[in-house]
């Protein structure tokens, strides 16, 4: 079959060669760093956006006039004259002294015409803005903001897609999948915002593009780092400090950008145990390093280095010389990444992207133990705990704009995945190193997929692709099919309506049992036993355009999951000491999440920002339990309300602070728990009874899984932000986050029996200061 | 150790961040007091016995309250039989189940009719037990033999008794040299066939018996079909004095089911004291309708392996 829709494919194509193509790259002028999903558009047609790597390629010939806008930036028009065979370079000057963000019409109109479909994008100075816990500004709590996306628990950085779990969400990083993307247990998230130029969120119609999730996918790119001049920066926030350097290495051709973050409350605390000579000492820090570098070859080629490593590290050392032991406890985890990719521009037709990545993600226990008192013979010994998932692969994406009717991308991509979920080893003065137990396994994966943007008639525009995923595991060898199709009808100028279908496969899983982000949630991968998943997704959504200052959208969704897995009831990753292969305690089954996102935008004028509603409902299914019944799902929040809103005040250019004040809105329905109401005597087979000392304690009956809902979660934050005008480029940020303390608890227990509820994030002041040296 | 590293972990964690904490208390009234009807069928043996009883409020500290002279029967394809109230909530029918036949109790509480049904095991796959003996003597170890049925879907489950003389501690002395006591004991396998949803890893023991069940060791026919599977089992306190009771059993699905998940609960209840912030439901399997509980069925074997006569002749109740 495949063979069939590649000729057809090249059919359609093959008619458009001929035509004429204008392409190039669209730049900030003062930084020189691309600027993704510009819009470029010749005389009153239609456009095309700047892919990922700010390069277009649009049809036009001599004389043909071409315009480019990008949002918060000045309008950018040129007359071509005998430029179809040459790489531009079109450098965009922002709107920052007029203090307004500002929308053109054309990317409006644009948006409204393409056939992507449930995609929220952020800037990095939206991210900025918005307040948040503890004063550090976060980019998956800011995605949590946007319809469809909820989080694990309050403050926690985790997100649930459309009623996904977190691992049914790709995130990437300049390409790279990263599977932590929690500090400090979800209170941080991995991304440092100053370090991300752009955020994607794709949940409706994802394009053939992407793979190897069942819900969504969240694409963040880097900063390339400014071109022309060395710039740097330094902020603190309540628990973390963060430095970023970037310039050119080259001027204007070749660029590094390195940021830095790190906790500082561990600093003093090291230091006063250093002083007081303490017996104990207990420390918590984590820190991120983001770092990239850019080359430009030549017009036609660039090369780009990007780097990450992150880790955390729980400190735990007792030294008491009457115990006559030293005990030293480690608990730390972390991400790696890197990833070398190399753009080319074969002809103005064609763009390629060639990528090798590398992903860790570890987590490591180590006790250590070693006596001290006078004996000859020191006892040691040295007790290590860790996981571990190894992902490299190598991948070749392609625009292909032949400059008619079609946008088409394709590519292939080829993945080796190694999996540690459990290996413990044990050493001590009488016996060598030992593994006590070691779960591996690994698995390869190709995937190729095409992808064509058709525009079938000037109000009509589909995107039809098709995935295909091979799996190998082992000596077996699984194909999966996976079509996509979008299409999106304009009605009127402003009014546009869309519909999509997906369906996703997905090769690994993370399992997890707390509402907490643990960083030895595990990640383990399909095998013989474990199936892969997969899912049917289905969306359709009405967008309005009013006067180019609201948009106004609602979008429906309809998901099928098979094989979705969780722990058996019961069982959870300490279950694991003992060596049993987790596949000994999961369960697989089938899910099924529906609902609808209202949302009302505004990014025109002094006064920005959105709301939303989203109704949603998720469930699963398992047979094991209740029949193979379905009940709510654990990120089942069947209402939820966001409002994010900015108010910059007028600045009339000689005032020593610009001023804005943004605020924060989150309304969702209570979370889920399990909770048991009633309870009988436990029965087992004639000839076990409590006369045999076994023990019969009695069974809690709980009628379903997840059927008590906590107290409507929900939080006013605001803040005020100065931004110095004059050399010194300092700003501030005060506020408050809670506003009127509401009790939003994050977890749970039981104790006594009783069920108790914590909140850690009362009301709370923000102050963040940042510096920025010129 | 990781639970320990956790929470040490974790509660500093929250303190530092100003933790507010509140106990609250669930109003399960109205939300569901079922029927309970608990009963094992054993294949071949007399009478068939099923409780009723009424679920009790989760604060309830008085003793469970029997449904008494309700109305019950077990039907099979061609038969009714009625049952018996005897005591304590307790209703007898005085027939021996016979293997590969479905029967289905119902029960007329309040209006409502409780019901649930099994189709009892074969107890054809169940084959001997014998002792042997390890490299390094006197250590004993005992071979279970199954031979399985083709096609059939078998759950196998293993446990056994120790059997000693009743000690009388106060006194530190025997109670009576005829007066036998049976108590579960551990066991360690390296049979490949195992679920090892009870298992713990103990890489101390002897001869590579490395993996200690809790108790129970259930071997599903997953990884055979229709073939003669020996499964080796070693109890570390058996080995010296030979006093063993061993069962071999075949569980219906719903008994399976239930076990399994009853077994893990359990064992998850016990952890909860550890570990209270990580609180997350566990779940016990029924399948009575209108109401919970289990109702199931075996076949069973049990086999004395013993050199003392007096261990021989033990009758377990």
């Amino acid at each position: 079959m495949i063979k069939y829709i590649f000729f057809f494919f090249f059919l359609i194509i093959s008619f458009q060669v001929l035509s004429q193509n204008i392409s190039g790259y669209v730049l900030d002028s003062e930084s020189g760093e691309p600027l993704i999903g510009a819009t470029v558009y010749k005389n009153n047609s239609e456009g095309t956006t700047a892919n990922k790597y700010g390069y277009f390629s649009i049809g036009a010939g001599n004389a043909d006039s071409v315009f480019v806008s990008y949002v918060g930036y000045q309008e950018y028009a040129f007359t071509c004259h005998d430029c179809s065979d040459s790489v531009l370079f079109i450098k965009m000057k922002s709107y920052n002294e007029l203090d307004e963000v500002t929308v053109t019409s054309r990317s409006i109109q644009n948006e409204l015409r393409s056939p992507s479909m449930g995609i929220n994008r952020m800037t990095a100075r939206q991210i900025e803005q918005m307040p948040m816990v503890l004063g550090e500004s976060d980019v998956l709590k800011s995605v949590q903001m946007l319809p469809g996306v909820n989080n694990g628990s309050e403050g926690t950085a985790g997100i649930s897609v459309r009623g996904g779990s977190p691992d049914q969400t790709l995130i990437l990083l300049d390409d790279v999948p990263v599977y932590n993307v929690n500090h400090m247990f979800g209170y941080f998230s991995v991304f440092n915002s100053d370090a991300i130029s752009s955020v994607n969120l794709v949940k409706g119609a994802i394009p053939s593009r992407y793979g190897g999730r069942l819900t969504s996918v969240l694409d963040l790119t880097s900063r390339d780092g400014n071109y022309r001049k060395l710039k740097s920066s330094l902020s603190m926030g309540t628990m973390a400090l963060k430095a970023t350097v970037e310039g050119p290495i080259i001027k204007e051709k070749a660029s590094f950008m390195l940021s830095v973050r790190k906790t500082w409350p561990d600093i003093p605390l090291r230091a006063y145990y250093y002083f007081a000579e303490s017996d104990y000492t207990t420390t918590y820090g984590f820190y991120d390093v983001n770092a990239k570098v850019n080359y430009r070859v030549s017009k036609k080629d660039r090369i780009f280095l990007s780097f990450y490593k992150g880790d955390d590290a729980f400190k735990d050392r007792v030294d008491e010389s009457y115990e006559e032991y030293k005990y030293d406890n480690t608990f730390s985890w972390g991400n790696n990444t890197a990833s070398l990719r190399w753009n080319h521009v074969f002809t103005n037709k064609l763009f390629a992207n060639f990528t090798s990545y590398y992903s860790l993600y570890k987590y490591k226990k180590r006790n250590y133990m070693v006596s001290t008192g006078s004996s000859s013979e020191k006892e040691k010994s040295l007790e290590e705990h860790s996981s571990s998932l190894t992902d490299i692969a190598l991948k070749a994406d392609f625009d292909y704009m032949p400059g008619g009717i079609n946008k088409v991308k394709f590519g292939a991509k080829l993945s080796r995945k190694a999996f540690l979920p459990v290996e413990e080893s044990y050493v001590n003065n009488e016996s060598a190193r030992r593994i006590l137990s070691d779960v591996s396994g690994n698995i390869t994966s190709a995937d190729i997929y095409i992808e064509d943007e058709i525009s079938i008639a000037h109000n009509l525009n589909a995107n039809v692709g098709l995935r295909t995923s091979v799996l190998f595991s082992g000596f077996d060898k699984n194909v999966y099919w996976q079509p996509r199709v979008s299409l999106a009808w304009k009605l009127a100028r402003d009014v546009s309506v869309k519909a999509g279908y997906s369906r996703m496969a997905q090769f690994v899983h993370q399992l997890t049992n707390s509402g907490l982000s643990m960083p030895n949630d595990l990640w383990v991968t399909s095998n013989n036993v474990i199936n892969p998943s997969y899912s049917d997704l289905y969306s359709a959504g009405v967008y309005y355009n009013h006067n180019d200052l609201f948009q106004v959208s609602a979008e429906a969704y309809y998901s099928k999951l098979s094989n979705v897995i969780c722990y058996y009831p019961g069982t959870d990753f300490t279950k694991l000491d003992d060596g049993r292969n987790w596949y000994d305690i999961v369960l697989q089954g089938k899910g099924e999440a529906y609902g609808a996102e209202f949302m009302l935008e505004k990014n025109k004028g002094r006064f920005t920002g959105f709301v939303n509603y989203t109704w949603s409902r998720s469930l699963r299914s398992y047979p094991e339990l209740y029949g193979g019944t379905f009940s709510p799902y654990d990120y089942d929040i069947p209402h939820k309300i966001s409002a994010s809103v900015n108010y910059n005040f007028k600045y009339n250019g000689e005032a020593k602070f610009k001023k804005s004040i943004s605020a924060n809105f989150n309304f969702s329905s209570g979370r889920l728990l399990s909770v048991a109401t009633a309870k009988f005597p436990a029965i087992f087979h004639p000839s076990v009874s409590d006369e045999n000392n076994w023990h019969s304690d009695d069974v809690y009956y709980t009628p379903k899984v997840n059927n008590y809902r906590m107290d409507n979660f929900h939080r006013l934050d605001i803040a005020f932000n100065l931004e110095a005008t004059g050399n010194i480029k300092s700003s501030w940020t005060f506020g408050v986050y809670n506003i009127y303390n509401k009790f939003n608890a994050t977890h749970f227990g039981f104790r006594n029996n009783k069920m108790y509820e914590v909140a850690i994030f009362p009301v709370m002041p923000i102050i963040t200061w940042k510096y920025k040296l010129k | 150790m990781q639970k320990k590293v956790l929470v040490v972990l974790v509660i500093p964690l929250i303190l530092f961040l100003i933790s507010c904490e509140r106990e609250f208390e669930f109003d399960t009234t109205g939300r569901g007091n079922p029927v309970v009807l608990n009963g094992i069928l054993e294949a071949g043996s007399l009478p068939a016995t099923v409780f009723l009883y009424h679920s009790q409020e989760m604060g309830d500290t008085s003793n469970i309250s029997p449904i008494e002279g309700a109305t019950m029967w077990l039907e099979t394809a061609e038969d009714k039989y009625t049952f018996e109230y005897t005591d304590s909530g307790r209703y007898i029918c005085n027939i021996a189940p016979q293997s590969g036949k479905t029967y289905r109790v119902k029960a007329l509480v309040g209006g409502d009719t409780v019901w649930a049904e099994t189709t009892i095991p074969s107890d054809t796959g169940l084959g001997c037990v014998t002792l042997d003996t390890l490299e390094i003597r006197p250590w004993c170890y005992y071979k279970m033999d199954i031979n399985d049925e083709k096609e059939v879907d078998n759950k196998y489950w293993f446990w056994v008794y120790e059997l000693n003389y009743k000690w009388d501690y106060r006194v530190d002395s025997l109670i009576d040299e005829s007066d036998v006591e049976a108590r579960l004991a551990t066991m360690y396998s390296k049979t490949p066939y195992a679920d090892r949803f009870l298992s713990y890893y103990d890489p101390n023991t002897l001869s590579g018996y490395t993996v200690n069940y809790d108790y129970f060791l259930r071997v599903p026919d997953d990884g055979f079909d229709g073939e003669r599977v020996i499964v080796d089992v070693y109890h570390p306190n058996l080995s010296s004095g030979n006093n063993g009771m061993f069962f071999m059993a075949a569980f219906d699905k719903h008994y399976d089911k239930y076990m399994k998940s009853y077994l893990t609960y359990d064992d998850y209840l016990g952890r909860m004291d550890e570990l209270t912030i990580y609180y997350q439901p566990s779940f016990v399997y029924s399948n009575v309708h209108n109401g919970t509980g289990i109702f199931g069925s075996m076949a069973v074997k049990d086999t004395i392996i013993s050199d003392n006569p007096l261990f021989q002749n033990y009758q377990y109740d």
